[in-house]
Protein backbone atom coordinates (compact mmCIF):
# COMPACT_ATOMS: atom_id res chain seq x y z
CA UNK A 1 0.00 0.00 0.00
CA UNK A 2 1.41 3.42 -0.90
CA UNK A 3 2.61 5.41 2.04
CA UNK A 4 0.23 8.35 1.46
CA UNK A 5 -2.80 6.11 1.35
CA UNK A 6 -1.84 4.30 4.52
CA UNK A 7 -1.23 7.62 6.23
CA UNK A 8 -4.65 8.84 5.13
CA UNK A 9 -6.28 5.75 6.60
CA UNK A 10 -4.68 6.35 9.94
CA UNK A 11 -5.91 9.92 10.09
CA UNK A 12 -9.50 9.32 9.14
CA UNK A 13 -10.56 5.71 9.47
CA UNK A 14 -14.31 6.32 9.87
CA UNK A 15 -14.90 9.64 8.23
CA UNK A 16 -13.96 8.14 4.88
CA UNK A 17 -17.50 6.80 4.26
CA UNK A 18 -20.42 9.20 4.57
CA UNK A 19 -22.60 8.33 7.60
CA UNK A 20 -25.69 7.97 5.42
CA UNK A 21 -23.99 5.15 3.56
CA UNK A 22 -22.92 3.49 6.82
CA UNK A 23 -26.53 3.46 8.03
CA UNK A 24 -27.78 2.18 4.68
CA UNK A 25 -25.24 -0.66 4.66
CA UNK A 26 -26.08 -1.51 8.27
CA UNK A 27 -29.76 -1.88 7.38
CA UNK A 28 -29.07 -3.95 4.31
CA UNK A 29 -26.66 -6.23 6.20
CA UNK A 30 -29.22 -6.75 8.92
CA UNK A 31 -31.81 -7.63 6.29
CA UNK A 32 -29.43 -10.01 4.54
CA UNK A 33 -28.86 -11.84 7.82
CA UNK A 34 -32.50 -12.21 8.84
CA UNK A 35 -34.38 -11.85 5.52
CA UNK A 36 -37.47 -11.19 7.66
CA UNK A 37 -38.66 -8.13 5.87
CA UNK A 38 -37.95 -9.39 2.37
CA UNK A 39 -39.75 -12.68 2.83
CA UNK A 40 -42.78 -10.94 4.28
CA UNK A 41 -42.91 -8.25 1.58
CA UNK A 42 -42.33 -10.70 -1.24
CA UNK A 43 -45.01 -13.16 -0.23
CA UNK A 44 -47.37 -10.36 0.60
CA UNK A 45 -46.86 -9.01 -2.94
CA UNK A 46 -47.63 -12.44 -4.36
CA UNK A 47 -50.78 -12.66 -2.25
CA UNK A 48 -51.94 -9.28 -3.52
CA UNK A 49 -51.57 -10.55 -7.07
CA UNK A 50 -53.51 -13.67 -6.19
CA UNK A 51 -56.35 -11.58 -4.78
CA UNK A 52 -56.23 -9.51 -7.94
CA UNK A 53 -56.63 -12.48 -10.20
CA UNK A 54 -59.65 -13.62 -8.15
CA UNK A 55 -61.11 -10.14 -8.00
CA UNK A 56 -60.87 -9.33 -11.69
CA UNK A 57 -60.95 -12.76 -13.30
CA UNK A 58 -58.63 -11.72 -16.14
CA UNK A 59 -58.90 -14.79 -18.30
CA UNK A 60 -62.67 -14.98 -18.66
CA UNK A 61 -62.95 -11.21 -19.09
CA UNK A 62 -60.13 -11.24 -21.66
CA UNK A 63 -58.11 -8.52 -19.93
CA UNK A 64 -54.42 -8.33 -20.82
CA UNK A 65 -51.53 -7.25 -18.65
CA UNK A 66 -51.22 -4.00 -20.62
CA UNK A 67 -54.77 -3.10 -19.49
CA UNK A 68 -54.53 -3.87 -15.81
CA UNK A 69 -50.79 -4.31 -15.25
CA UNK A 70 -50.21 -0.71 -14.19
CA UNK A 71 -52.84 -0.97 -11.48
CA UNK A 72 -51.67 -4.40 -10.31
CA UNK A 73 -48.09 -3.23 -10.19
CA UNK A 74 -48.73 -0.08 -8.20
CA UNK A 75 -51.06 -1.62 -5.67
CA UNK A 76 -48.52 -4.40 -5.10
CA UNK A 77 -45.68 -1.91 -4.82
CA UNK A 78 -47.41 0.45 -2.40
CA UNK A 79 -48.82 -2.31 -0.20
CA UNK A 80 -45.61 -4.29 0.06
CA UNK A 81 -43.57 -1.10 0.58
CA UNK A 82 -45.67 -0.25 3.61
CA UNK A 83 -44.45 -3.47 5.24
CA UNK A 84 -40.78 -2.75 4.63
CA UNK A 85 -41.01 0.96 5.48
CA UNK A 86 -42.64 0.04 8.76
CA UNK A 87 -40.06 -2.58 9.52
CA UNK A 88 -37.11 -0.29 8.81
CA UNK A 89 -38.00 1.73 11.92
CA UNK A 90 -39.66 -0.94 14.02
CA UNK A 91 -36.32 -2.82 14.16
CA UNK A 92 -34.80 0.32 15.63
CA UNK A 93 -37.39 0.47 18.38
CA UNK A 94 -36.10 -2.75 19.94
CA UNK A 95 -33.56 -2.15 22.69
CA UNK A 96 -34.08 1.56 22.10
CA UNK A 97 -31.86 1.71 19.02
CA UNK A 98 -33.76 4.81 17.95
CA UNK A 99 -32.12 6.72 20.76
CA UNK A 100 -28.75 5.36 19.64
CA UNK A 101 -29.46 6.54 16.10
CA UNK A 102 -30.38 9.96 17.41
CA UNK A 103 -27.10 10.05 19.35
CA UNK A 104 -25.03 9.20 16.27
CA UNK A 105 -22.22 11.71 15.87
CA UNK A 106 -23.59 12.82 12.51
CA UNK A 107 -26.23 15.11 11.15
CA UNK A 108 -29.81 13.75 11.58
CA UNK A 109 -30.32 14.24 7.86
CA UNK A 110 -27.70 11.51 7.28
CA UNK A 111 -29.90 9.09 9.23
CA UNK A 112 -32.81 10.03 6.99
CA UNK A 113 -30.78 9.66 3.80
CA UNK A 114 -29.36 6.31 4.92
CA UNK A 115 -32.77 4.93 5.81
CA UNK A 116 -34.26 6.31 2.60
CA UNK A 117 -31.56 4.70 0.49
CA UNK A 118 -31.92 1.34 2.24
CA UNK A 119 -35.72 1.47 1.85
CA UNK A 120 -35.45 2.32 -1.82
CA UNK A 121 -33.02 -0.52 -2.52
CA UNK A 122 -35.30 -2.83 -0.61
CA UNK A 123 -38.46 -1.83 -2.48
CA UNK A 124 -36.65 -2.22 -5.79
CA UNK A 125 -35.29 -5.63 -4.81
CA UNK A 126 -38.81 -6.85 -4.04
CA UNK A 127 -40.05 -5.45 -7.35
CA UNK A 128 -37.21 -7.12 -9.22
CA UNK A 129 -38.67 -10.45 -8.14
CA UNK A 130 -42.35 -9.59 -8.26
CA UNK A 131 -42.46 -7.96 -11.70
CA UNK A 132 -41.21 -10.97 -13.69
CA UNK A 133 -43.51 -13.26 -11.73
CA UNK A 134 -46.52 -11.06 -12.41
CA UNK A 135 -45.63 -10.91 -16.12
CA UNK A 136 -45.49 -14.70 -16.01
CA UNK A 137 -48.86 -14.91 -14.25
CA UNK A 138 -50.57 -12.63 -16.72
CA UNK A 139 -48.70 -13.81 -19.82
CA UNK A 140 -46.94 -10.61 -20.80
CA UNK A 141 -43.62 -10.11 -22.61
CA UNK A 142 -41.79 -7.99 -20.06
CA UNK A 143 -38.42 -8.06 -21.81
CA UNK A 144 -39.64 -5.69 -24.53
CA UNK A 145 -40.33 -2.85 -22.09
CA UNK A 146 -37.88 -3.78 -19.33
CA UNK A 147 -35.68 -0.69 -19.60
CA UNK A 148 -38.28 2.11 -19.71
CA UNK A 149 -40.38 0.27 -17.12
CA UNK A 150 -37.40 0.09 -14.74
CA UNK A 151 -36.93 3.84 -15.13
CA UNK A 152 -40.59 4.52 -14.24
CA UNK A 153 -40.49 2.14 -11.27
CA UNK A 154 -37.19 3.49 -9.90
CA UNK A 155 -38.24 7.15 -10.08
CA UNK A 156 -41.68 6.62 -8.58
CA UNK A 157 -40.46 4.20 -5.93
CA UNK A 158 -37.90 6.85 -4.93
CA UNK A 159 -40.67 9.43 -4.45
CA UNK A 160 -42.80 6.99 -2.49
CA UNK A 161 -39.88 5.92 -0.29
CA UNK A 162 -38.78 9.50 0.44
CA UNK A 163 -42.17 10.42 1.86
CA UNK A 164 -42.61 6.94 3.33
CA UNK A 165 -39.33 7.06 5.25
CA UNK A 166 -40.27 10.38 6.85
CA UNK A 167 -43.76 9.16 7.79
CA UNK A 168 -42.52 5.78 9.01
CA UNK A 169 -40.13 7.57 11.37
CA UNK A 170 -43.05 9.66 12.62
CA UNK A 171 -45.50 6.79 13.04
CA UNK A 172 -43.01 4.52 14.83
CA UNK A 173 -42.96 7.06 17.66
CA UNK A 174 -46.65 6.64 18.34
CA UNK A 175 -48.57 3.95 20.18
CA UNK A 176 -50.15 2.30 17.12
CA UNK A 177 -47.53 2.67 14.44
CA UNK A 178 -48.91 -0.09 12.19
CA UNK A 179 -52.21 1.68 12.06
CA UNK A 180 -50.93 5.14 11.44
CA UNK A 181 -48.42 4.71 8.61
CA UNK A 182 -50.87 3.72 5.84
CA UNK A 183 -53.30 6.34 7.09
CA UNK A 184 -50.64 9.03 6.75
CA UNK A 185 -48.82 7.81 3.69
CA UNK A 186 -51.55 6.73 1.24
CA UNK A 187 -53.37 10.04 0.88
CA UNK A 188 -50.17 12.08 0.88
CA UNK A 189 -48.56 9.84 -1.74
CA UNK A 190 -51.51 10.19 -4.15
CA UNK A 191 -49.56 12.26 -6.73
CA UNK A 192 -46.74 9.78 -7.11
CA UNK A 193 -49.17 6.86 -7.40
CA UNK A 194 -51.26 8.65 -10.04
CA UNK A 195 -48.20 9.61 -12.10
CA UNK A 196 -46.70 6.16 -11.63
CA UNK A 197 -49.84 4.35 -12.80
CA UNK A 198 -50.24 6.64 -15.78
CA UNK A 199 -46.61 6.33 -16.90
CA UNK A 200 -46.64 2.56 -16.37
CA UNK A 201 -49.79 2.17 -18.43
CA UNK A 202 -48.25 4.09 -21.36
CA UNK A 203 -45.05 2.13 -20.96
CA UNK A 204 -46.79 -1.26 -20.97
CA UNK A 205 -48.79 -0.22 -24.03
CA UNK A 206 -45.47 0.05 -25.84
CA UNK A 207 -45.47 3.85 -26.23
CA UNK A 208 -42.16 5.70 -26.56
CA UNK A 209 -40.50 7.52 -23.68
CA UNK A 210 -41.56 10.91 -25.06
CA UNK A 211 -45.20 10.00 -24.32
CA UNK A 212 -44.64 9.89 -20.57
CA UNK A 213 -41.34 11.59 -19.85
CA UNK A 214 -43.20 14.56 -18.31
CA UNK A 215 -44.82 12.16 -15.83
CA UNK A 216 -41.45 10.72 -14.88
CA UNK A 217 -40.16 14.29 -14.49
CA UNK A 218 -43.05 15.20 -12.21
CA UNK A 219 -42.46 12.12 -10.05
CA UNK A 220 -38.79 13.01 -9.83
CA UNK A 221 -39.79 16.49 -8.61
CA UNK A 222 -42.10 14.92 -6.01
CA UNK A 223 -39.23 12.74 -4.80
CA UNK A 224 -36.86 15.71 -4.68
CA UNK A 225 -39.34 17.89 -2.73
CA UNK A 226 -39.95 15.30 -0.05
CA UNK A 227 -36.32 14.18 0.13
CA UNK A 228 -35.42 17.82 0.89
CA UNK A 229 -38.34 18.08 3.34
CA UNK A 230 -37.08 14.90 5.02
CA UNK A 231 -33.53 16.21 5.26
CA UNK A 232 -34.76 19.48 6.79
CA UNK A 233 -37.39 18.04 9.15
CA UNK A 234 -35.84 14.75 10.28
CA UNK A 235 -34.07 16.45 13.16
CA UNK A 236 -37.45 17.16 14.80
CA UNK A 237 -38.68 13.62 14.24
CA UNK A 238 -35.62 11.97 15.75
CA UNK A 239 -35.58 14.15 18.85
CA UNK A 240 -36.52 12.42 22.12
CA UNK B 1 -51.40 32.53 28.16
CA UNK B 2 -52.22 35.36 30.61
CA UNK B 3 -52.11 37.86 27.78
CA UNK B 4 -53.79 35.61 25.25
CA UNK B 5 -56.87 34.75 27.25
CA UNK B 6 -58.39 38.26 27.55
CA UNK B 7 -57.46 38.97 23.94
CA UNK B 8 -59.28 35.87 22.70
CA UNK B 9 -62.27 36.70 24.92
CA UNK B 10 -62.48 40.17 23.39
CA UNK B 11 -62.31 38.73 19.88
CA UNK B 12 -65.12 36.32 20.72
CA UNK B 13 -67.29 39.03 22.29
CA UNK B 14 -66.87 41.30 19.27
CA UNK B 15 -67.23 38.62 16.60
CA UNK B 16 -70.17 36.73 18.04
CA UNK B 17 -72.89 39.37 17.49
CA UNK B 18 -71.36 40.44 14.16
CA UNK B 19 -71.33 36.87 12.81
CA UNK B 20 -74.84 36.22 14.12
CA UNK B 21 -76.26 39.26 12.31
CA UNK B 22 -74.27 38.61 9.12
CA UNK B 23 -75.30 34.97 9.01
CA UNK B 24 -78.99 35.92 9.14
CA UNK B 25 -78.33 38.52 6.43
CA UNK B 26 -76.64 35.82 4.31
CA UNK B 27 -79.60 33.48 4.66
CA UNK B 28 -81.99 36.28 3.79
CA UNK B 29 -79.97 37.15 0.67
CA UNK B 30 -79.62 33.52 -0.41
CA UNK B 31 -83.29 32.64 -0.09
CA UNK B 32 -85.08 35.94 -0.69
CA UNK B 33 -82.86 38.23 -2.77
CA UNK B 34 -80.85 36.32 -5.38
CA UNK B 35 -82.71 35.11 -8.48
CA UNK B 36 -82.81 31.46 -9.48
CA UNK B 37 -79.94 30.29 -11.61
CA UNK B 38 -81.15 29.66 -15.18
CA UNK B 39 -79.87 26.13 -15.80
CA UNK B 40 -79.39 24.70 -12.32
CA UNK B 41 -82.39 26.21 -10.54
CA UNK B 42 -82.84 26.60 -6.80
CA UNK B 43 -80.23 24.01 -5.88
CA UNK B 44 -77.49 26.35 -7.07
CA UNK B 45 -78.05 28.29 -3.82
CA UNK B 46 -76.02 25.65 -2.01
CA UNK B 47 -72.98 27.29 -3.54
CA UNK B 48 -73.26 30.32 -1.28
CA UNK B 49 -72.32 28.00 1.58
CA UNK B 50 -70.31 25.42 -0.32
CA UNK B 51 -67.62 27.65 -1.80
CA UNK B 52 -67.05 29.75 1.36
CA UNK B 53 -66.68 26.49 3.33
CA UNK B 54 -64.03 25.33 0.88
CA UNK B 55 -62.18 28.63 1.16
CA UNK B 56 -62.31 28.52 4.96
CA UNK B 57 -61.11 24.89 5.02
CA UNK B 58 -58.08 25.83 2.94
CA UNK B 59 -57.51 28.84 5.18
CA UNK B 60 -57.55 26.45 8.15
CA UNK B 61 -54.91 24.20 6.58
CA UNK B 62 -52.81 27.25 5.80
CA UNK B 63 -53.02 28.30 9.47
CA UNK B 64 -51.89 24.76 10.40
CA UNK B 65 -48.87 25.17 8.13
CA UNK B 66 -47.90 28.60 9.50
CA UNK B 67 -48.48 27.62 13.15
CA UNK B 68 -46.54 24.35 12.69
CA UNK B 69 -43.58 26.21 11.21
CA UNK B 70 -43.69 28.73 14.05
CA UNK B 71 -43.87 25.92 16.61
CA UNK B 72 -40.78 24.18 15.20
CA UNK B 73 -38.80 27.45 15.14
CA UNK B 74 -39.90 28.90 18.52
CA UNK B 75 -40.86 25.70 20.43
CA UNK B 76 -43.73 27.46 22.15
CA UNK B 77 -46.65 25.11 22.71
CA UNK B 78 -49.10 27.94 22.08
CA UNK B 79 -48.43 27.62 18.35
CA UNK B 80 -49.12 23.93 18.48
CA UNK B 81 -52.42 24.53 20.25
CA UNK B 82 -53.32 26.97 17.48
CA UNK B 83 -52.34 24.42 14.79
CA UNK B 84 -54.51 21.77 16.46
CA UNK B 85 -57.50 24.12 16.60
CA UNK B 86 -57.07 25.14 12.96
CA UNK B 87 -56.70 21.52 11.81
CA UNK B 88 -59.94 20.51 13.52
CA UNK B 89 -61.80 23.38 11.91
CA UNK B 90 -60.22 22.63 8.55
CA UNK B 91 -61.42 19.04 8.74
CA UNK B 92 -64.88 20.21 9.83
CA UNK B 93 -65.32 22.68 6.96
CA UNK B 94 -63.81 20.22 4.49
CA UNK B 95 -66.49 17.75 5.59
CA UNK B 96 -69.16 20.40 5.00
CA UNK B 97 -67.77 20.87 1.47
CA UNK B 98 -67.78 17.12 0.84
CA UNK B 99 -71.37 16.80 2.10
CA UNK B 100 -72.87 19.84 0.42
CA UNK B 101 -71.15 19.11 -2.91
CA UNK B 102 -72.99 15.86 -3.67
CA UNK B 103 -76.35 17.39 -2.67
CA UNK B 104 -75.79 19.91 -5.43
CA UNK B 105 -74.14 17.48 -7.86
CA UNK B 106 -77.00 15.00 -7.85
CA UNK B 107 -79.54 17.31 -9.55
CA UNK B 108 -76.95 19.37 -11.48
CA UNK B 109 -74.64 16.67 -12.83
CA UNK B 110 -76.95 13.71 -12.37
CA UNK B 111 -74.52 11.93 -10.07
CA UNK B 112 -73.63 12.12 -6.38
CA UNK B 113 -69.93 11.90 -6.93
CA UNK B 114 -67.52 12.19 -9.81
CA UNK B 115 -63.75 11.65 -9.75
CA UNK B 116 -62.92 15.15 -10.79
CA UNK B 117 -59.87 17.23 -9.83
CA UNK B 118 -61.34 19.56 -7.21
CA UNK B 119 -63.53 16.91 -5.61
CA UNK B 120 -60.76 14.37 -5.43
CA UNK B 121 -58.26 16.91 -4.08
CA UNK B 122 -60.69 17.94 -1.35
CA UNK B 123 -61.27 14.32 -0.39
CA UNK B 124 -57.53 13.51 -0.31
CA UNK B 125 -56.87 16.66 1.69
CA UNK B 126 -59.55 15.70 4.20
CA UNK B 127 -57.90 12.29 4.59
CA UNK B 128 -54.43 13.85 5.09
CA UNK B 129 -55.68 16.04 7.91
CA UNK B 130 -57.81 13.33 9.48
CA UNK B 131 -54.55 11.33 9.66
CA UNK B 132 -52.96 14.42 11.25
CA UNK B 133 -55.62 14.40 13.98
CA UNK B 134 -55.26 10.62 14.50
CA UNK B 135 -51.50 11.09 14.85
CA UNK B 136 -52.06 13.68 17.57
CA UNK B 137 -54.28 11.34 19.52
CA UNK B 138 -51.76 8.48 19.24
CA UNK B 139 -48.65 10.34 20.41
CA UNK B 140 -47.06 9.36 23.68
CA UNK B 141 -46.53 12.81 25.16
CA UNK B 142 -47.66 16.38 24.66
CA UNK B 143 -44.30 17.57 23.29
CA UNK B 144 -44.02 14.61 20.98
CA UNK B 145 -47.52 15.15 19.62
CA UNK B 146 -46.63 18.76 18.93
CA UNK B 147 -43.35 17.95 17.17
CA UNK B 148 -44.58 15.07 15.01
CA UNK B 149 -47.85 16.81 14.15
CA UNK B 150 -45.94 19.94 13.11
CA UNK B 151 -43.86 17.90 10.65
CA UNK B 152 -47.00 16.28 9.19
CA UNK B 153 -48.75 19.67 9.08
CA UNK B 154 -45.93 21.15 7.03
CA UNK B 155 -45.54 18.14 4.72
CA UNK B 156 -49.31 17.89 4.26
CA UNK B 157 -49.57 21.50 3.21
CA UNK B 158 -46.65 21.18 0.77
CA UNK B 159 -48.53 18.25 -0.70
CA UNK B 160 -51.69 20.24 -1.52
CA UNK B 161 -50.57 21.78 -4.86
CA UNK B 162 -49.00 18.48 -5.90
CA UNK B 163 -52.19 16.55 -5.20
CA UNK B 164 -54.27 19.10 -7.07
CA UNK B 165 -51.95 19.09 -10.05
CA UNK B 166 -51.72 15.31 -10.20
CA UNK B 167 -55.47 14.78 -9.99
CA UNK B 168 -56.00 17.43 -12.65
CA UNK B 169 -53.68 15.53 -14.98
CA UNK B 170 -55.49 12.33 -14.14
CA UNK B 171 -59.03 13.58 -14.70
CA UNK B 172 -60.46 16.26 -16.98
CA UNK B 173 -61.89 19.65 -16.23
CA UNK B 174 -64.28 21.01 -13.68
CA UNK B 175 -67.44 22.69 -14.94
CA UNK B 176 -66.84 26.31 -14.05
CA UNK B 177 -69.55 27.51 -11.75
CA UNK B 178 -68.49 31.10 -11.27
CA UNK B 179 -66.92 32.50 -14.40
CA UNK B 180 -63.94 34.71 -13.71
CA UNK B 181 -63.65 37.56 -16.21
CA UNK B 182 -65.13 37.86 -19.68
CA UNK B 183 -68.53 36.73 -20.90
CA UNK B 184 -71.81 37.64 -19.30
CA UNK B 185 -70.37 37.33 -15.83
CA UNK B 186 -72.45 36.95 -12.72
CA UNK B 187 -75.73 38.60 -11.94
CA UNK B 188 -74.81 41.53 -9.60
CA UNK B 189 -77.11 40.32 -6.81
CA UNK B 190 -75.49 36.89 -6.98
CA UNK B 191 -71.99 38.27 -6.85
CA UNK B 192 -72.82 40.54 -3.92
CA UNK B 193 -74.45 37.70 -1.98
CA UNK B 194 -71.52 35.45 -2.75
CA UNK B 195 -69.04 38.06 -1.50
CA UNK B 196 -71.13 38.60 1.64
CA UNK B 197 -71.09 34.85 2.30
CA UNK B 198 -67.32 34.66 1.80
CA UNK B 199 -66.84 37.52 4.27
CA UNK B 200 -69.26 36.05 6.80
CA UNK B 201 -67.65 32.62 6.66
CA UNK B 202 -64.20 34.10 7.14
CA UNK B 203 -65.41 35.87 10.29
CA UNK B 204 -67.29 32.74 11.39
CA UNK B 205 -64.08 30.74 11.00
CA UNK B 206 -62.14 33.34 13.00
CA UNK B 207 -64.72 33.17 15.77
CA UNK B 208 -64.62 29.37 15.93
CA UNK B 209 -60.83 29.41 15.80
CA UNK B 210 -60.66 31.84 18.72
CA UNK B 211 -63.09 29.67 20.71
CA UNK B 212 -61.27 26.42 19.96
CA UNK B 213 -57.88 28.01 20.58
CA UNK B 214 -58.96 29.29 23.99
CA UNK B 215 -60.46 25.89 24.80
CA UNK B 216 -57.12 24.26 23.92
CA UNK B 217 -55.26 26.68 26.19
CA UNK B 218 -57.68 25.93 29.04
CA UNK B 219 -57.23 22.19 28.49
CA UNK B 220 -53.51 22.66 28.82
CA UNK B 221 -53.91 24.62 32.04
CA UNK B 222 -56.11 21.88 33.41
CA UNK B 223 -53.59 19.18 32.49
CA UNK B 224 -50.88 21.20 34.24
CA UNK B 225 -52.95 21.55 37.41
CA UNK B 226 -53.72 17.83 37.41
CA UNK B 227 -50.03 17.04 37.00
CA UNK B 228 -49.17 19.26 39.93
CA UNK B 229 -51.76 17.56 42.14
CA UNK B 230 -50.59 14.09 41.20
CA UNK B 231 -47.03 14.89 42.28
CA UNK B 232 -47.29 17.33 45.20
CA UNK B 233 -43.63 16.98 46.05
CA UNK B 234 -42.45 18.32 42.69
Amino acid sequence: MPRWLAAGREVAPLNATPPALVICVKDLQQELKTRESFTAAFFFALLVQLVFSFAFDFQSLGLGFQDVGAGVLWITLTFSSILSLQNSFVIEREKNCLAALALCPCDPSSVFLGKFLANLIFVLAVQAFVLPISALFFGYDLAAVALPLSLVVVVNAAGFSALGTLFAAISVRTRRSELLLPLLLFPAATPVVIWGVKATRLCLAGRGLEAYEYLVGLSACFGAIFAVAGVLLFDYVLEE
Amino acid sequence: MERLDPMLRTIELVLFPVVAVLMVACLYCIFCVVPNEVTMGAVQRIFYFHVPSAWVAFLGFFVVFVASTLYLTTRQLVWDTLAHAAAELGVLFCAIVLLSGPIWARPAWGTWWTWEARLTTTLVLELVFVAYLVLRSQAESRDQAARLAAVVGIVGFLDVPLIYFSVKLWRGHHPIVFKSGGGEGLEPAMLKTFMLCMFTFTLFFSLLLALRFRLGLLQEDLAEIKDREMSPGA
